[in-house]
């Protein structure tokens, strides 16, 4: 029997109101839920481009924003195990950079490899390697924020960019040339990134950088146990630095983003807000059409209908403002992460995770506001028919 | 042939029914000394002033409220000790019709007469819909099928409230001054099919009313005032 929805069709301001307040609710939700996946996700770029089966991090290593180092020593450690076929470093640092395109100097990340044995792999990288042999030649991210004017433009129809880096120690601004792009994404923390070699990091940054990379990938002799070969390294290395799969380096940056930074707190705070939002305006529809046919209601009881029933019905009523609801929601999220995306270069887009996490929310929404607005029926007696 | 001769078991037996509200100071005897007996096919008018205990004794007759003392047989089972699912399947196999506020709004005529069987767990839509229009029809209402409660007149909405009693196939209706509410010439209609169908179906009725006009469509009329009960002759026009 259609009751709950047609009840709520002939009750058009409240449901109007509850459709506009839910979708407002689902909104918060996506956003909340767009915003943590931009940045969790901007924010493991460079864990997901390790190339190796593990990592030599800093012991308790936590995030890459955090700047930990684990010395360059600890390889002898580590190549000591029959099971390591070899490992390569990766240094990674914050700079300022400007060239002849920009205003003013802006922020962002540096990240140096071992050009003979890079430590990751980003699109654009392997073709134009060989141009990072020669001494303060960089590759920049063509996916950073456009406030680097048309760096990555003139660097892609192969011309060398002069850019000043930043001040040395005698506040002379190094100069360095952008050679070619590659594809890695801003985070927050940073508007975009270059890519250069340990050599040009030497001689920007200065040679005792060398002994200090942010983490060291660790590639395994074909068919060895991973988990076991971990083991055995962190016993070797006695707490002085870590051996991590990739999934673990991932996890922790993503740990840290969600756990110790006010990002997961905020975006954590906001979708449990847009869910009692979301309840609230639910239950305000339930609530409404309850009230209103509660003498109806005491009829059905008398023709013998149970608690089951009416549990039912109360969740139709949620259903029919939470389908609507959800879909104007889901629309509206996804021009809405179109258009930051456009601005913001996280990665903020509609997946599958976004889809069912609001779902789930939105199902979490109607169940519980069911279970409160049916506490109001349990009252409903027939006898008040007879009065 | 006597109307008695052709009457079934009884529906409805209550023995020294005796109820009262509250408790200690407070407490408000309504019904004393209650003996009644409702048979298969009958239909019994309960009349009485204002006040005098006709709610209680419905709401009783249809399990809705305990009697303080006393024993009601339903359908051949002693309802004093019932509770839960056997409560429930009893009640099953009773409909209400009220004065007024008997449909759902928000349903048309039609929907809401099969909403009195919507319960039964092998309901079959078709069937149910098949059964509620003939109930409609056989009413004077199969052109208001489709037609809203709203769209309907007094009359037609406590027709369509008797359709959906009888699909139930219950064996006792309880009325609650189902005529008051409409002019004479509807409620006369109303209280005809009511027990017109009724005895078709073999249903025990038992009508509460100050309509006086409908007294002769009873079996037997019970009088109640000041808490007890007797029968009063019918006048038949």
């Amino acid at each position: 029997m259609p009751l709950g929805s047609q009840q709520l069709r002939r009750q058009r301001t409240s449901t109007l109101l509850s459709l506009a307040g839910v979708t407002a609710s689902l909104l918060v939700i996506f956003a909340q839920l767009g915003i943590e996946r931009a940045v969790y996700d901007s924010g493991v770029r460079i864990h997901r481009a390790v190339v190796g089966d593990l990592v030599l991090v800093p012991p308790g290593f936590k995030s890459l924003q955090l700047h930990a180092e684990v010395p360059a020593a600890m390889t002898d450690i580590v190549d000591t195990n029959p099971a390591v076929a070899g490992t390569a470093p990766f240094w990674f640092g914050i700079m300022s950079m400007t060239h002849a395109g920009m205003k003013a100097s802006r922020q962002l990340a540096w990240y140096a490899i071992d050009v003979e044995r890079p430590a990751i792999d980003v699109p654009g990288l392997k073709e134009n390697l060989y141009k990072l042999r020669e001494v303060r030649r960089i590759l920049f991210d063509r996916d950073s924020r456009p406030y680097f004017g048309d760096l990555a433009e003139v660097a892609e129809r192969g011309e060398e960019v002069p850019v000043l880096g930043p001040p040395n120690m005698r506040q002379l601004l190094p100069e360095m040339f952008v050679v070619g792009t590659v594809k890695i994404g801003p985070n927050v923390v940073n508007d975009g990134a270059v890519v250069m070699s340990e050599n040009t990091m030497t001689e920007v940054f200065g040679p005792w950088w060398v002994d200090r990379p942010a983490f060291i990938t660790i590639q395994l002799v074909p068919g060895v146990d991973r988990m076991a070969v971990r083991d055995q390294l962190n016993k070797a290395l006695s707490g002085r630095g870590e051996v991590i799969t990739r999934s673990e380096f991932e996890a922790r940056e993503k740990e840290y983003w969600a756990r110790e930074t006010p990002v997961g707190y905020i975006t954590d705070l906001g979708f449990v807000m847009g869910l009692m939002i979301g309840m609230v305006f639910i239950y305000y529809a339930q609530y409404q059409i309850i009230r209103f046919y509660l003498p109806e209601y005491a009829i059905l009881k008398s023709l013998g209908y149970d608690w089951w029933f009416f549990l039912c019905m109360v969740g139709q009523i949620g259903a029919a403002i939470i389908t609507p609801a959800y879909l104007v929601a889901f629309t509206l999220a996804r021009l809405v992460y179109g258009v930051a995306e456009t601005t913001i270069h996280l990665g903020m887009a509609m997946g599958l995770r976004e889809m069912v996490v609001s779902l789930i929310a939105s199902l979490v929404m109607t169940a519980v506001s069911s279970v409160f607005a049916i506490r109001r029926l349990w009252k409903v007696d027939p006898i008040m028919l007879f009065e | 042939m006597a109307e008695t001769d052709i009457l079934g078991p009884a529906v409805v037996e209550a023995v020294d029914i005796h109820h009262h509200y509250g408790e200690g100071p407070q407490r408000v005897d309504v019904l004393f000394d209650i003996n009644m007996q409702v048979r298969e096919g009958e239909l019994v008018i309960v009349t009485g002033p204002s006040g005098s205990g006709k709610t209680t004794l419905l709401t009783i007759l249809g399990t809705m409220r305990k009697p303080s003392e006393g024993k009601l047989q339903l359908l051949g089972a002693d309802t004093t000790g019932l509770v839960g699912a056997e409560l429930d399947a009893l009640r099953n196999r009773i409909r209400f019709l009220f004065q007024k506020r008997n449909l759902l709004s928000s349903l048309t005529a039609i929907q809401n007469v099969i909403a009195g069987v919507s319960t039964t767990p092998l309901a079959d839509p078709d069937w149910d819909e098949a059964r509620a229009r003939h109930l409609l029809g056989m009413l004077g209402l199969g052109d208001k099928a489709e037609a809203w409660p709203d769209e309907l007149s007094g009359g037609q909405q406590q027709r369509v409230a008797i359709a959906r009693v009888l699909i139930g196939l219950p064996d006792l209706i309880i009325a609650d001054e189902p005529t008051s509410a409409l002019d004479r010439v509807s409620g006369r209609i109303v209280v005809d099919q009511l027990k017109d169908l009724a005895m078709r179906a073999k249903c025990a009725v038992v009508l509460s009313t100050h309509d006086e006009r409908i007294f002769d469509v009873a079996s037997r009329r019970l009088h109640i005032e000041d808490g007890r009960c007797f029968e009063v002759p019918i006048h038949y026009h």
